[in-house]
C-alpha cells in the first residue's frame, strides 16, 4: 500500500515539475493530465473514492480536453514564437528565475513548518468523532453520504452555487460571443 | 432571505427581459425589484433567523449591510442609464451580471458557514471578472478582467486553503463551532486563519495584496470601477469582519499584530502612492486602498462597536465613491480623459458638480461636517478603545495626506482655468442621484447618530 | 436672548446659502447689502446676549441643540456655550466683522468674484462663530476645520496667480500639522475624561494635581493646534503668505478673528493649563520667541502688507506670552485691542494700496499724508495704539501684559520691553515711508492717488474711534480701583484657574517705574525712526541690492522658507519621489510602459502582451504572505 502511494506521489511531484518548467504547452498540458490522475489516486488513500472519481470525470475529462481544445484552437505562430522567446539559457534555472525558486522554496518552507508544528493525533474534534463512532472504516457507500450530505445540510450552498454556475455562464457566454454583432 | 431570493430571481428574470429586446423595461424592473428586496431585508430586523442548518444567519448586521450594498447598486444603477448602451448592445448581461454580484455580496455579508462564505465570494468575483473586462474591444478592460481572473483565482486559493486548515483544526465549517472548538493553540487553526487573511485582504486590496487594484479600476468602466470600490469593498469587509467577529474573535491576540502591520503597510502604501497620481481614476484606486487601510483599524476592535463602526465607514464611503466616480465618469466623457487638468474650471461651468464632487473628495478626507469624518471618527475611535493609539496616530497622519491629494481636484475645479471648457449636460438619473448622494452626506455628517447606532 | 443665541452664527450662514447659489443672479449692491446687514443682525444680537448675560447671575449658559454623536460612554451633543469670554469673542467677530463687510463692498466693487467673495466671507463668520460658541472641543474643532477651509479659498481668491494658490497651499499644510496636534488632544481629552464638553471637563480637571501628565500631553497636543493656527514658531511662515489674499480678508481673518483662535482656545481651556507648568512656561516662551523674532523680520520688510502681517505674528506673540504667565485677562484684553488697530491697521494699507492700484510696496510710497488725510489720521492713531503710547488702547493692554510678565520673571519683561521698542521702530518706519516725504512712483500713479470712498473710510474712522478708546476696559489698579471693566467680566471664566496660580504681586511703585521706562523707550524708538527716515529721508535699499550682517538676516526672514525647504519639503519630495518611481512605475508600470509611455495606445497594447506584470504582482503577493508567516514565526 505505502509503495503505492508513494509511487502516486512520485508520479505527480515529477508531472508537476515537467509542467512548471516545460517550454512546450502541449506537453506541459500532457503532463498536467498526469498530475491529476495521481491526485485522483491519493484521493483513493484518503478514502474519498467518489472525490476521486469526479477529479477524473471533471478534471482529467473535462478541463483538460478544453485545455487540448483551446491549444488547437490557437494560433501555431504564436505558440511557436513563445517557445523560441523562452529557449535561450539553461533549461530549469536561470538567473531570471531565482527569485521566484526562492520564494516557492520558501512557501514550501512555511507549509512543512505548519506540518510539523501540528500534532496531528490530539485534535479534539477527532477524540469527539471517534468516542461517537462518526467515523469513516472504507466500507461505505461514500456516493451515498455525499449526496445525502449535498440535500440536507449542505442544500444552501448546493443552491446557491447554481447561481454561481449562472453567473459563470452568462460572463462566459457574454466574452466568448462573436464579434461581428456589435 | 427573501431579499437574497428576489435579488437571484431578479437576475434572471433581467436576463428574460434582455432576451425578448424590452430593453427599456430592465431599469424600471431592476429598481423595483431591488427596492422589494431592500424592504424584504429589513422586515428581517431583529428576528436573527438561521436559515438551512446554520448556513446562514440574518441578523442585524446581516440586514444592515445587506439593505446598504442594495441601496448601493440602487444608486449606481440610477447612473447607468444610458451608460451601458454606449459600450455594447448586450445591455442586460450588464444588468444581470451586477445583481448576480450583489448577489454574493449579500450571501458574504449573512454567512453563518465557511462555505457559505466562498460560495458568497466567488459568485460576486466571477460577476466581476466579466463585468471588468466587459468592454470588449478595449484592451485595457480586455487587461484588467484577465489580470483580475489570474490574481483573483491565486487569492482564492489560500482563502479555500485557509477554509481548509480551519476545517482541519476545529472540525467544522460553523463559526460557532469554530469559535467555541478551543483549538486557537493550534498551528493549523493559525496558519488558516493567516490564510483566509490573505485571501479576503486580496479582496478587500490591502497591501501588499493591493497590487491588482489600479490596474484594475483603470482597466475597468467607469461605473463597474465605482461597483468596486462600493458594493464589493463593502461586502468584503463586512465579511471579513464578520468571520473575525464570530469565529476568530477569542484568537484577536494572535491575529491583531499581523492586522495591524497591514493597515500601516496598507495606509502607506495608498496614501503616499496616491500624492503622485494625476489622473482621477487613479487617484480614487489608491485612495480605495488607503480606506482599506482605515477600516482594518476597525477590525482590530473586536467587538460590536467594530461593526457599527464599519457600517458608518462603508456609508460614508460609499455615497463619497458614487458621487466622485459619477463626476469622474461624466468628465471623461465630456472631456475626453480623467487627468486632473480635465477638472479644470469646472466650478464656473457646472457648479453643481464642482460642489457635489468637493462634498465627496472632502468626506474621503475626512472634514467634518461631512458623513466621512464620522466614518473616520468612529473607526478611530475603536481602535483608541482597544489601545491602539500608536496605530491611530499613523492613521491620522496619513488623513492629513490624504488631505492633500484630494484637494488637488478642488484646486483644479475652483482655482485653475479652462478657457474652451463648456458645461456638461447632466440627464436626469444623474442628477436625483448625485443629488441625493450630497443631502445624505450632509445628513450623516450632522447626524451621525441616525447610522451609528443602528448596530 | 442667550437661549436664542443659535442665531448668531445662523444669519450668516444664511447669507452665505444666499450669496452663494445665487451669485450669477444677485446684483453686487445686493449681495454686499445681505452680506453686511447679516453680520449686523449678529452683532445686534451679541450685543443683547452681552447685556443679558451680564445683567444675570450665571457665569455661562449651555444651549441645547441636538444630540450629535452617541457612541457607548461617549455622548457629544451639538450645542453652545455663551459665557463672558465668548461674548467678547462674539462682539469682536460680529463688530469688527461687520465693519470689514461694509469696507469690502467698497474696497472689492471692481472685482467680478464679488457675490463669492461675499459668500466666503459670511462663510468665514459663520464658522468662526461656531468655533467660538460651541461647548466642548468636538464642536469647536468643526469651527477650527471651518474657518481653515474659508481662509484657504480666501487667500486664494485672485486664483488666476499660481503664486497666491500656493500660498493658500502653504496655508492649508501648515494649519494641518497644527490640526493633527488638536485631533490628537481631542482624543486624549476623550480618553481622560470622557467627554469633550467644557462643563464636564473643567470642573473634573479642577481636581487633578497640579503637574499630571495627562493634562501636561493634553495641553502640549492642544498649543500644538494653536500654534499652527495662530502663527506662531515654528509655524507662522503661511501667514504673511497669506497676504496673497483680499486685503479685507487680511484684516479679518489674518489679523483680528481666525488667528486668535489659538489664543481663544488657550484662554478656554486656562484651568488644564494652569495645571500644568511646564505646557505653561513653553507656551510663554514659544509666544516671546516669536514676538522678537517676527518682529526682528518686520524691520526690514518693504511690503506694507507684510510688515503688518509680522507684526500681527509678534503681537500673537505677546498674546501667548500674557497666555504663558497666566494673564489670561490681558491676553484676551490684548486680542481685542489688536483686533482694533490692527485691523484698522490692514484696512488703512488697503486704503492706500487701492488708492495706488495695487502698489504694495513702501518704496514707491511717500507723501500720501495731503492726498489721504483720513487713511493718514486714523493710522496714525492705530499705529500710536500698537506702539503703545498711553493713553491709546495698545499701552494698557501691553502694559498688562509686560507687568504680568516682570511678575513671574523679570528677564520676561525685559525681552518682552526689547520687542515693543522693536515694535514701535519698525511702525513708523511704515508710516514714515508711507505718509511723509515725496512720491517715489511714477508719474501716473501719482495722478490717480485719491481718498478712498465713505465706505471705505467710515469702518477706517469708526475703528479709529475704537482704537483710542478701547483701553479703557481695562485700565490697570495704579490709576484706579476696580477700573478694570474686562477683567470683573471676565473673572468667573478665570476663577478656577487664578485660584491655582501664583497671584501677581509687583508694587505700585515698581509698575510706574516700568510703564516710565516703557514709554520712554517707544519715544526713543520712534525718533530713532523719524530721523532715519524722515530727516535723512532714507529709502529701503531694492531688492538687487546684496544686504550683509543682520540686516541680511533679518531681510531673508532668517531664512526660514529656505529652510524649511531644505530640511522637510526636500526630503519629502524625495520619498514620495522614490514610492513614486519604485511603487507605482517600475512595479505596476512595468519596463514597457517606460519605453512607450508616451504612445497611450501603443503603450496599452504592449502591456497586454507583458504578462511578467502579472507573475511580478503574484511574486509580492507570495512574499507578503511569507514575511506575514515569518513575522508569526518569530512573535508567537
Amino acid at each position: 500500500m505505502t509503495a503505492i502511494f508513494y509511487i502516486l506521489a512520485g508520479i505527480m511531484l515529477a508531472a508537476a515539475c515537467y509542467v512548471a518548467v516545460s517550454r512546450d504547452i502541449a506537453r506541459a498540458v500532457f503532463c498536467f493530465f498526469g498530475v491529476l490522475f495521481a491526485m485522483a489516486g491519493l484521493y483513493i488513500f484518503a478514502l474519498a473514492d467518489f472525490v476521486a472519481v469526479t477529479q477524473i470525470l471533471v478534471y482529467a475529462g473535462g478541463v483538460v480536453v478544453l485545455m487540448i481544445f483551446a491549444l488547437m484552437l490557437t494560433d501555431k505562430q504564436l505558440l511557436e514564437n513563445i517557445r523560441r522567446g523562452e529557449s535561450s539559457g539553461p533549461r530549469l534555472f536561470r538567473a531570471r528565475a531565482l527569485p521566484s525558486i526562492l520564494l516557492a522554496l520558501a512557501v514550501f518552507a512555511v507549509l512543512l513548518q505548519v506540518i510539523t508544528a501540528v500534532d496531528w493525533g490530539n485534535m479534539a474534534w477527532r477524540h469527539e468523532a471517534v468516542a461517537a463512532g462518526n467515523r469513516i472504516t472504507g466500507h461505505e457507500n461514500m456516493v451515498e453520504n455525499v449526496g445525502v450530505n449535498l440535500m440536507t445540510r449542505y442544500l444552501l450552498p448546493f443552491e446557491v452555487i447554481s447561481v454561481f454556475l449562472l453567473a459563470a455562464l452568462i460572463g462566459a457566454a457574454y466574452l466568448a460571443r462573436g464579434r461581428t454583432n456589435n | 432571505m427573501t431579499s437574497l431570493i428576489i435579488v437571484s430571481v431578479l437576475a434572471v428574470a433581467v436576463l428574460y427581459l434582455g432576451l425578448f429586446k424590452y430593453k427599456t423595461a430592465l431599469l424600471p424592473v431592476s429598481v423595483t425589484g431591488l427596492l422589494a428586496a431592500a424592504a424584504m431585508a429589513a422586515m428581517d430586523w431583529d428576528l436573527e433567523k438561521m436559515y438551512f442548518s446554520e448556513m446562514m444567519l440574518f441578523d442585524n448586521y446581516a440586514v444592515a449591510f445587506s439593505i446598504l450594498l442594495i441601496l448601493t447598486t440602487l444608486l449606481i444603477f440610477g447612473l447607468s442609464r444610458n451608460y451601458f448602451e454606449k459600450i455594447s448592445n448586450n445591455v442586460a448581461e450588464y444588468y444581470a451580471l451586477m445583481l448576480f454580484a450583489l448577489a454574493g455580496g449579500v450571501v458574504m455579508v449573512s454567512f453563518h458557514n465557511l462555505a457559505m462564505l466562498f460560495i458568497g465570494i466567488e459568485i460576486l468575483s466571477i460577476s466581476l471578472y466579466v463585468l471588468a473586462g466587459i468592454r470588449r474591444k478595449d484592451p485595457a478592460s480586455n487587461e484588467a478582467s484577465l489580470k483580475y481572473f489570474l490574481m483573483g483565482a491565486f487569492a482564492t486559493g489560500f482563502l479555500l486553503f485557509g477554509t481548509a486548515l480551519i476545517y482541519g483544526a476545529t472540525g467544522s465549517f460553523n463559526l460557532a463551532a469554530i469559535a467555541s472548538s478551543g483549538a486557537f493553540e493550534s498551528a493549523l487553526f493559525r496558519a488558516g486563519v493567516l490564510l483566509m487573511m490573505v485571501g479576503l485582504s486580496f479582496k478587500v486590496s490591502v497591501a501588499p495584496f493591493h497590487t491588482w487594484t489600479p490596474d484594475v479600476y483603470e482597466g475597468s468602466p467607469g461605473l463597474i470601477a465605482m461597483f468596486m470600490a462600493t458594493v464589493v469593498k463593502t461586502a468584503g469587509f463586512a465579511a471579513f469582519l464578520r468571520l473575525f467577529l464570530m469565529a476568530f474573535a477569542e484568537a484577536s491576540a494572535f491575529w491583531a499584530i499581523t492586522v495591524a502591520i497591514l493597515c500601516i503597510l496598507t495606509l502607506f502604501a495608498g496614501n503616499i502612492t496616491a500624492v503622485f497620481q494625476d489622473r482621477f481614476k487613479r487617484l480614487l484606486a489608491w485612495s480605495s486602498v488607503s480606506h482599506a487601510g482605515y477600516l482594518l483599524l476597525a477590525i482590530l476592535a473586536v467587538g460590536f462597536s467594530a461593526s457599527s463602526a464599519v457600517l458608518v465607514y462603508t456609508i460614508a464611503y460609499s455615497l463619497a465613491s458614487v458621487a466622485a466616480f459619477g463626476i469622474m465618469i461624466l468628465v471623461s466623457r465630456a472631456r475626453g480623459n480623467d487627468h486632473l487638468d480635465s477638472f479644470n474650471g469646472l466650478a464656473r461651468t457646472n457648479p453643481f458638480l464642482a460642489f457635489t464632487l468637493t462634498l465627496a473628495v472632502c468626506s474621503l478626507a475626512g472634514i467634518p461636517l461631512t458623513a466621512g469624518f464620522f466614518g473616520k471618527f468612529y473607526v478611530f475611535k475603536v481602535a483608541l478603545a482597544q489601545g491602539y493609539t500608536w496605530l491611530v496616530v499613523l492613521a491620522v497622519i496619513n488623513a492629513m495626506i490624504g488631505i492633500y491629494y484630494y484637494f488637488k481636484v478642488i484646486i483644479a475645479m475652483y482655482m485653475k482655468e479652462n478657457a474652451n471648457a463648456v458645461a456638461i449636460q447632466l440627464n436626469p438619473g444623474f442628477r436625483l442621484v448625485l443629488s441625493i448622494v450630497v443631502f445624505l452626506i450632509f445628513l450623516f455628517g450632522i447626524f451621525p447618530g441616525l447610522i451609528a447606532n443602528i448596530l | 436672548m442667550i437661549e436664542k443665541s443659535w442665531l448668531i452664527p445662523l444669519l450668516p450662514f444664511l447669507g452665505f446659502l444666499i450669496n452663494g447659489l445665487g451669485r450669477s443672479r444677485i446684483s453686487k449692491k445686493t449681495a454686499a447689502v445681505i452680506g453686511s446687514a447679516s453680520v449686523l443682525c449678529s452683532f445686534i444680537l451679541s450685543v443683547l446676549v452681552f447685556f443679558e448675560l451680564q445683567g444675570s447671575a450665571e457665569t455661562g449658559v449651555t444651549v441645547k441643540l441636538f444630540e450629535w454623536i452617541r457612541a457607548g460612554s461617549l455622548q457629544i451633543p451639538f450645542s453652545f456655550y455663551v459665557d463672558p469670554l465668548t461674548c467678547v469673542w462674539l462682539l469682536v467677530i460680529t463688530g469688527i466683522g461687520f465693519l470689514i463687510h461694509v469696507y469690502s463692498a467698497g474696497y472689492m466693487h471692481a472685482d467680478q468674484g464679488f457675490g463669492k467673495f461675499f459668500s466666503y466671507l459670511n462663510l468665514f463668520v459663520f464658522f468662526m462663530l461656531i468655533l467660538v460658541m460651541g461647548a466642548g472641543y468636538a464642536i469647536m474643532f468643526i469651527g477650527w476645520e471651518g474657518v481653515g477651509l474659508c481662509s484657504y479659498l480666501l487667500i486664494g481668491f485672485w486664483y488666476k496667480n499660481d503664486a497666491y494658490n500656493d500660498a493658500a497651499k502653504k496655508a492649508f499644510i501648515m494649519n494641518r500639522i497644527g490640526d493633527l496636534g488638536f485631533l490628537l488632544g481631542i482624543f486624549l481629552l476623550i480618553a481622560t475624561f470622557g467627554s469633550t464638553d467644557f462643563t464636564e471637563i473643567f470642573p473634573q480637571a479642577a481636581g487633578f494635581q497640579s503637574g499630571d501628565g495627562r493634562l501636561l500631553a493634553i495641553t502640549l497636543c492642544l498649543f500644538i493646534g494653536a500654534v499652527g493656527k495662530s502663527a506662531q514658531l515654528p509655524l507662522y511662515t503661511w501667514l504673511p503668505d497669506a497676504m496673497a489674499g483680499p486685503t479685507p480678508v487680511s484684516a479679518l481673518i489674518h489679523a483680528a478673528t481666525m488667528v486668535t483662535a489659538g489664543v481663544y482656545m488657550v484662554a478656554r481651556s486656562n484651568i488644564l493649563y494652569a495645571l500644568s507648568p511646564v505646557a505653561m512656561t513653553v507656551v510663554a516662551i514659544t509666544g516671546l520667541a516669536t514676538a522678537i523674532f517676527a518682529a526682528l523680520i518686520a524691520l526690514t520688510q518693504n511690503d506694507i502688507k507684510k510688515v503688518l502681517a509680522y507684526s500681527t505674528v509678534s503681537q500673537l506673540g505677546y498674546m501667548f506670552l500674557a497666555l504663558g504667565v497666566g494673564a489670561f485677562t490681558g491676553a484676551v484684553f490684548h486680542v481685542m485691542t489688536h483686533a482694533f488697530f490692527k485691523a484698522l491697521l490692514f484696512l488703512g494699507a488697503g486704503s492706500v494700496i487701492h488708492a495706488l492700484h495695487d502698489q504694495q510696496d513702501m518704496r514707491r510710497m511717500g507723501g500720501l499724508k495731503k492726498a489721504m488725510p483720513v487713511t493718514f489720521l486714523t493710522m496714525l492713531l492705530a499705529t500710536l495704539a500698537i506702539s503703545g503710547i498711553p493713553p491709546f488702547s495698545g499701552f494698557f493692554s501691553k502694559d498688562e501684559i509686560l507687568a504680568h510678565a516682570f511678575s513671574r520673571d523679570p528677564l520676561l519683561w525685559v525681552l518682552g520691553f526689547a520687542g515693543a521698542l522693536l515694535t514701535a521702530f519698525y511702525m513708523f518706519r511704515m508710516l514714515f515711508l508711507t505718509f511723509w516725504g515725496d512720491f517715489r512712483g511714477t508719474a501716473k500713479e501719482k495722478q490717480g492717488i485719491h481718498e478712498s470712498p465713505a465706505s471705505m473710510t467710515v469702518p477706517l474712522i469708526l475703528l479709529a474711534v475704537l482704537s483710542v478708546v478701547g483701553g479703557f476696559l481695562g485700565i490697570p489698579e495704579v490709576f484706579a480701583r476696580q477700573a478694570h471693566l474686562l477683567g470683573g467680566f471676565l473673572a468667573p471664566v478665570f476663577a478656577a484657574s487664578q485660584e491655582v496660580l501664583p497671584a501677581m504681586h509687583v508694587p505700585h511703585s515698581t509698575e510706574w517705574i516700568l510703564m516710565g521706562i516703557s514709554v520712554l523707550g517707544v519715544l526713543v524708538s520712534i525718533g530713532m525712526a523719524w530721523s532715519l527716515y524722515v530727516k535723512k529721508k532714507r529709502v529701503p535699499a531694492e531688492d538687487t541690492v546684496q544686504r550683509s550682517g543682520l540686516v541680511a538676516w533679518s531681510y531673508h526672514k532668517f531664512y526660514v522658507d529656505e529652510l524649511y525647504q531644505a530640511l522637510i519639503v526636500r526630503p519629502l519630495d524625495a520619498l514620495s519621489g522614490f514610492f513614486y518611481r519604485v511603487m507605482d512605475k517600475r512595479f505596476i508600470d512595468g519596463i514597457v510602459n517606460g519605453v512607450g509611455s508616451t504612445i497611450l495606445a501603443f503603450s496599452s497594447t504592449l502591456r497586454l502582451l507583458q504578462t511578467g506584470r502579472i507573475g511580478s504582482y503574484l511574486f509580492y503577493m507570495v512574499a507578503g504572505i511569507i514575511l506575514i508567516f515569518l513575522l508569526n514565526y518569530l512573535i508567537f
